[in-house]
């Protein structure tokens, strides 16, 4: 980068323009380095800033590893480290002072602890908590909701801002815990277990736990990767939401838990539905229901109106007018074709009748012949026709039937 | 004894059972009668479920322990919600060993 001599009419510069020229100078020219060395000097105050020497045989220079970076690498920030530093060349210019700005932090080799984590990992593996098939779900719509973590960290308070714009309906228990410091990885062991053992009494069951710590509270994930706190994931009853607030390692807390959330505002996020969503959600179902219903009556409104434009609904008596008609003609033509049917068979008929009488013995009765029967004595007896002189004898009594009536009398005397 | 559904469960139910009848009403086969009666249902579970919305009050617990009978210890755990103000006691711990 270039720099400009003063101007004429302002022959000097001030130590701040001085410095910030340096320093403009020199982060222009230095791509991001990696520099190795050991920690000295170490200093980590409120502000969340971490400073430190970087010194070799030779040399020393002083660096700074800003709060969001501190943060992640904070665990290998300790006095006597052997680092590799990932950093660019700076200027601080408030003291003109050469600083090396960090971004990451390597450790020279694998240090002890790190090795043990490896191990340790590898032995959960072959114990099969990190399987995918064991993950259980997460309920949608929890009724108890446990925490665990700090009691006074931020952690707690950002999940509980959530949940409580989220999903109110949910009870929450906070099973407090330190999540740093020596005691940590049995407080939040046993935390685990107490929510547990809580929740197997009826009515207080728990449907999900949250178990974290805030991004701010420690740089030191110590305790969510020991072996008690694995324990206690892998058997808890309840699922488990991990929030560590750790984006680039997973921790062992992380490959264990049944949901693993970045931080716990996430966590919370992820474990509650949100009610302000289900209202709208309740709100379209109404509508949709209000319109379903408009609409279905329309549909019948249209459909009467239609049908209501047939002909057999606006002259009803044309059908029966047709019918009748149709019935009349019909009977018209039974007469018809009846009476002259009729006529025939009575024509028939009378010559039938004139055809009798010639043939009728009464006919003949009526010239001068009559009909002998032997009269009845008792009701049971046959009349019987007389047509032989033999078959009677005196005071046989007879009937004789005349064309216009009936002679009894008593036979005296036979000859033949 | 039958297991009593607890208030989330009975909401989660309610939503399901309404999803199932805006499906039914989906279908236009359904007779006037029938869509009437969904209706009714429908409009009844949506208004349970808003209740349910609006009664809502976080219960906040502070599990210490178990008694000697197992039973879990609580405290009211006092949460200030930082929504329009600026927060000062973060939280407070008031004897509260009656549970849900």
């Amino acid at each position: 980068m270039p720099i400009d001599a003063p101007k004429e009419d302002n022959f000097y510069i001030s130590v701040s323009q001085l410095n910030t020229l340096a320093k403009d100078l020199l982060e222009g020219q230095f791509p991001p380095l990696w520099i190795a060395g050991e920690i000295s000097n170490l200093s980590k105050p409120a502000s969340g800033h971490v400073y430190f020497s970087l010194k070799d045989e030779q040399s020393s220079v002083r660096a700074v590893i800003f709060k969001g970076h501190a943060l992640r690498h904070g665990r290998n920030l300790q006095e006597g480290k052997k680092i590799i530093l990932r950093g660019k060349p700076s200027l601080y210019a408030a003291r003109g002072e050469f600083q090396v700005i960090g971004e990451d932090v390597k450790l020279m080799g694998i240090g002890e602890q790190e090795l043990l984590l490896r191990q340790l990992k590898e032995k959960l593996k072959a114990k099969g908590y990190f399987n995918q098939e064991r993950k259980r779900a997460i309920p949608l719509f929890p009724n108890r909701i446990g925490l665990v973590t700090s009691a006074t960290g931020s952690a707690v308070r950002d999940m509980l801002e959530v949940l409580g714009k989220r999903w109110p309906m949910a009870e929450i228990w906070i099973s407090p815990a330190r999540v740093q410091g020596d005691s940590a990885p049995s407080e939040i062991a046993n935390a685990i277990k107490l929510l547990n053992r809580s929740s197997l009494i009826e009515n207080f069951k728990i449907d999900v736990m949250v178990v974290g710590r805030g991004g701010g509270s420690s740089e030191d994930l110590y305790a969510f990767n020991s072996e008690i706190v694995a324990d206690a994931l892998f058997e808890s009853l309840i699922p488990t939401v991990s929030a560590v607030g750790h984006e680039d390692d997973f921790t062992l807390a992380d490959l264990i838990a049944d949901l693993r959330a970045v931080t716990p505002t996430e966590a919370a996020t992820r474990i509650s539905p949100n009610q302000h969503e289900i209202a709208d959600h309740l709100e379209a179902s109404a509508e949709y229901m209000h319109q379903s219903i408009d609409l279905k009556i329309q549909k019948f409104h249209q459909h009467l109106k239609l049908l209501s434009t047939r002909r057999c609904l606006q002259k009803p008596l044309d059908y029966l007018n047709q019918k009748s008609q149709r019935f009349d003609d019909t009977i018209e033509k039974f007469n018809r074709t009846s009476s002259t049917f009729m006529r025939k068979k009575t024509e028939k008929i009378a010559f039938f009748i004139e055809k009798l009488q010639a043939l009728s013995p009464l006919n003949i009765l009526t010239r001068g012949y009559s009909i002998t029967m032997k009269a009845k004595q008792f009701e049971s007896d046959k009349a019987t026709v007389i047509s032989s002189a033999e078959s009677l004898a005196p005071g046989d009594l007879l009937c004789t039937r005349l064309h216009n009536g009936t002679v009894i009398s008593e036979v005296k005397n036979i000859e033949t | 004894m039958a297991i009593k559904k607890n208030t989330a469960q009975k909401f989660e139910t309610s939503l399901k059972d309404l999803e199932e009848i805006v499906r039914e009403l989906e279908n236009s086969q359904i007779d006037l009668d029938d869509h009437l009666k969904l209706y009714e249902k429908g409009i009844r579970l949506i208004q349970s479920c808003q209740l349910s919305l609006k009664e809502a009050e976080q219960k906040i617990q502070l599990l210490s322990g178990v008694d000697a009978s197992g039973q879990p210890l609580l405290q009211k755990f006092n949460h200030e919600s930082t929504e329009g103000k600026e927060q000062q006691g973060l939280f407070s711990v008031e004897k509260d060993n009656s549970p849900s």
